[in-house]
């Protein structure tokens, strides 16, 4: 039984029913916890000087407007309170709805300027789905080539850009020196594969701006985004993603010139991998506490990615089927275990509430139950209306234009990490000659380049943390790549098979239509949903990762996950005075979920898009 | 659409451009200016014009309107006008692969506070910036913020500026979201066509004698 909270029954069959003992299954009531926690809160402030508001606006190194509110108790080294705010209304549901669906996958893509191709296939799939046009084998491959590349930019950014220097020297002398210390005459156990054979070495090349690995991770997503250029025609915002699969034309020379770049960067992925490895397992080693930097329960959620060309049919009765034959499974995680790789339980299990939101609830719930009779809630996306509703700031009340996605009631956490703990689990990856899942770890044979043929094995960890974040993050390079090198050999096959279309006709419908599209970004779980008719969109919901885990407090009292994440993290950071205290434990935890707000929210007619103060010298020239 | 190369192309905003890989990002400094692996010819003026800005900002995306007037125009071959309204790093990288500039016009509506619609040409001196400063700089650009300020920042960092940077500022009026631009706004977009076309005229004379 994968739900606990939703009123879903399964029958003898195994099929999913609402419960018939329940008058109003979905109703429920807003816990008034969330009021009484605020006014403890406000009273600890008020009675004592050790406890100290935080704010932090804008979180930086992240993309978009996010802004974190903590209350920390410095003396007992504790966050008390912690609230997650997405400081700007995305609007992509308001201004599409009723526009042509063609529309959406150019519209929506430009929800976010860093994941700039993962919003175009997933509209692509949702729209197709409505449509019932599937792309031809090449089409699909084509999509995955593009989008293992975008990802392979994706994963060094956050790790050596955004991320990373939280663990350079620059910041550990600064915030832990007696780190540091240690650190400089520490070896490095993987010092033959990536060349440091000091962990302090290693935070050296981390160091922004100057540092080795940090400028060796921007000439590599150079290569990575010029392999999704080569596929994809640009990047990003490609505009050669179609419903029924894609408009560029695949040669041979394309292909070979990916598979040049793509070398590269499976090299570039062991090292990743190990130096990572290196400085994590150190940090653990040193200081155990940074075990529960960014911890929280091990309930996470992911849509799976990557269609397998002979599976993928984009018929929502047969999700079930494709999903689990994607490169990465689908799945939700629960207290650790697996509970199902099933898309159409996915799906039944979400909703989106807006207690703690700048929207208004809505009444109409027009979709009772999916395409194959799943239960749906009235706060389904495929039910949701986005009504926004800007109001004050309240702690008690609503405080963030994120809404509140959540699975069977349950606070899930998504990231790529995700993706990559429910293909370990499911053990269900298309057989290949690369990666194998084993139950409990993904193990993965990344070819010879510069550096010799190399076995990695990413396991399933025993804690949840910031540093399993990342590490997972790193270890998701190999596997992306690989994944990139399987469709590579697809399209190579496919060509000599002279089976070279990449799209497929349609006609846009004109009778009622539902469509998802299941996919992810470069941080997780992404799923685009929508209704049509009479040939427009008469309803579009997007469900980004950035917005599950920046999400405020759900009916229920619960924290979102990076709220959740900030309030488990101890204090570890050195410091003298509360004016010394730079909250780089507190900011470890948020970006290890490697924060992504312009697709959680976006530009508000009327708002400008970057506010800062400028500086550039104006002696003039002429007038 | 017969070659996926032909499509990058067009769709290339610096009019061909690929991404040759040997061309690579190194750390440089300001006082390290022979940075670009594919150096012009000695005495070749290489011209860039360019416009920074978002689109559907109202006076915001003058800089970019602007681009998109001078490109109906045929420009001498070393003239060069290109809309560089994406990241900075990926500026970075065009820069780095395709022989050095000695001159930049570098245009963007920029809101100081001056009379809206006020035209002002100055030449680029760079401001004293932190290393916390510029890797902010440099996150924003990575995750997605177009901003002439940032562009330049980052371009001097790692020596990819042209030699000499001329820098027209446009004070919008119109802040908000939508297409056009406002009254003030459309008579300093002619006004800033006027001088970015006199100052081309000018590094092209300079060229000739």
């Amino acid at each position: 039984m994968c739900f606990k909270n939703l009123p879903i029954e399964f029958d003898e069959s195994g099929r999913a029913r609402l419960r018939s003992d329940i008058r109003d299954p979905y109703a429920y009531t807003s816990t008034k916890t969330v009021a009484t926690q605020q006014e403890r809160i406000e009273e600890l402030l008020r009675r004592n000087g050790h406890i100290h508001e935080v704010s932090i606006d804008p979180v930086t190194r992240v993309a978009g407007a996010l802004a974190f509110h903590a209350v920390v108790d410095l003396e007992n080294r504790k966050v008390l309170d912690a609230h997650s705010m997405a400081t700007l209304f995305r609007g992509y549901e308001v201004i599409l709805k009723g526009r042509d669906p063609r529309d959406a996958i150019f519209i929506s893509s430009r929800a976010c300027g860093v994941c700039g191709g993962v919003h175009a296939n997933c509209s692509a799939e949702a729209i197709e789905m409505a449509f019932g046009t599937p792309p031809p084998p090449m089409g699909i491959v084509v999509r995955n080539l593009g989008q293992t590349a975008e990802f392979l930019y994706d994963h060094p950014l956050h790790l050596f850009l955004l991320a990373g220097p939280d663990y350079s020297e620059t910041v550990i002398r600064a915030t832990n020196p007696e780190i540091w210390e240690r650190a400089q005459t520490a070896l490095a156990p993987n010092a033959d594969v990536h060349g440091f054979k000091t962990i302090g070495e290693i935070m050296t090349a981390l160091n922004p701006l100057t540092g080795s690995l940090y400028l060796e991770a921007l000439e590599m997503t150079r290569k990575a985004r010029e392999m999704t250029v080569l596929v994809w025609g640009k990047y990003p915002h490609p505009q050669t993603i179609v419903p029924g699969g894609i408009s560029t034309t695949i040669s041979m020379r394309v292909l070979n010139e990916y598979q040049v770049r793509l070398f590269d960067l499976l090299d570039y992925s062991k090292k990743m991998a190990l130096l990572w490895d290196d400085v994590f397992n150190f940090l653990y080693e040193i200081e155990p506490r940074f075990r529960q930097v960014g911890a929280r329960p091990k309930n996470l959620i992911d849509a799976g990615i990557w269609d397998h060309h002979e599976a993928y049919d984009a018929d929502y009765r047969h999700a079930d089927h494709w999903g689990e034959r994607r490169w990465n499974t689908p799945g939700v995680v629960r207290d650790g275990e697996l509970v199902t790789t099933n898309l159409h339980l996915l799906n039944a299990g979400l909703e989106e509430f807006v207690e703690h939101s700048y929207y208004d609830d809505w009444n109409d719930y027009p979709l009772k139950t999916d395409p194959v009779g799943n239960p749906l809630s009235p706060y389904h996306p495929w039910n949701k209306q986005t009504r926004p509703k800007p109001t004050g700031r309240s702690w008690k009340e609503k405080y963030t234009w994120a809404c509140t996605p959540r699975w069977d009631r349950t606070v899930m956490e998504a990231g790529v990490y995700v993706r990559m703990w429910t293909t370990a689990a499911a053990k269900k990856i298309p057989e290949n000659p690369f990666i194998e899942s084993t139950g409990q770890s993904l193990r993965m044979l990344v070819p010879k380049g510069r550096l010799p043929e190399m076995t990695l094995e990413w396991h399933i960890p025993a804690d949840w943390n910031a540093i399993e974040r990342n590490r997972a993050r790193a270890y998701a390079e190999a596997y992306t790549a690989l994944v990139a090198l399987n469709n590579l050999l697809i399209g190579y096959e496919l060509m000599k098979q002279g089976n070279t279309a990449v799209s497929r006709d349609f006609t846009v419908p004109r009778d009622f239509r539902i469509g998802v599209g299941f996919w992810g970004a470069g941080r997780g779980y992404l799923t685009h949903h929508l209704t049509m008719d009479n040939g427009v969109l008469t309803n579009y919901q997007i469900i980004t990762p950035s917005t599950i885990n920046a999400s405020p407090r759900d009916p229920w009292g619960n924290p979102g996950p990076y709220e959740e994440a900030v309030l488990n993290t101890p204090i570890i950071e050195q410091f003298n005075s509360p004016e010394d205290f730079k909250a780089i434990d507190i900011l470890r935890a948020i970006r290890s979920f490697d924060p992504c707000m312009p697709c959680t929210t976006h530009v508000f007619a009327g708002e400008r898009v970057v506010v800062r103060e400028v500086n550039t010298c104006a002696c003039i020239l002429e007038e | 659409m017969t070659d996926h190369h032909q499509v990058e192309r067009i769709i290339d905003p610096l009019s061909g451009w690929l991404w040759p890989s040997h061309a690579r990002l190194q750390p440089r400094t300001k006082h390290q200016r022979d940075v670009t692996e594919q150096q012009r010819s000695p005495g070749e003026q290489r011209v860039l014009v360019a416009g920074i800005g978002y689109t559907n900002l109202r006076d915001l995306s003058l800089g970019p309107a602007l681009v998109t007037r001078l490109q109906s125009d045929q420009w001498p071959a070393g003239v060069v006008i290109a809309d560089l309204s994406y990241s900075p790093i990926d500026v970075l990288f065009q820069l780095q692969a395709v022989p050095r500039f000695s001159r930049g016009i570098f245009v963007g509506a920029v809101p100081r506070g001056r009379p809206p619609g006020s035209v002002m040409v100055m030449p680029w001196n760079p401001p004293m910036v932190t290393p916390d400063e510029l890797q902010s700089r440099v996150s924003e650009a990575v995750t997605g913020v177009i901003d002439l300020e940032n562009l330049l920042l980052i371009l001097d960092h790692f020596g990819a500026l042209p030699d000499e940077v001329i820098v027209v500022e446009i004070e919008p009026f119109d802040q908000s979201w939508g297409d056009g631009f406002s009254a003030l706004g459309e008579a300093a977009l002619d006004e800033a066509e006027r001088r970015v076309r006199a100052l081309i005229q000018q590094v092209l004379a300079t060229t000739e004698t």
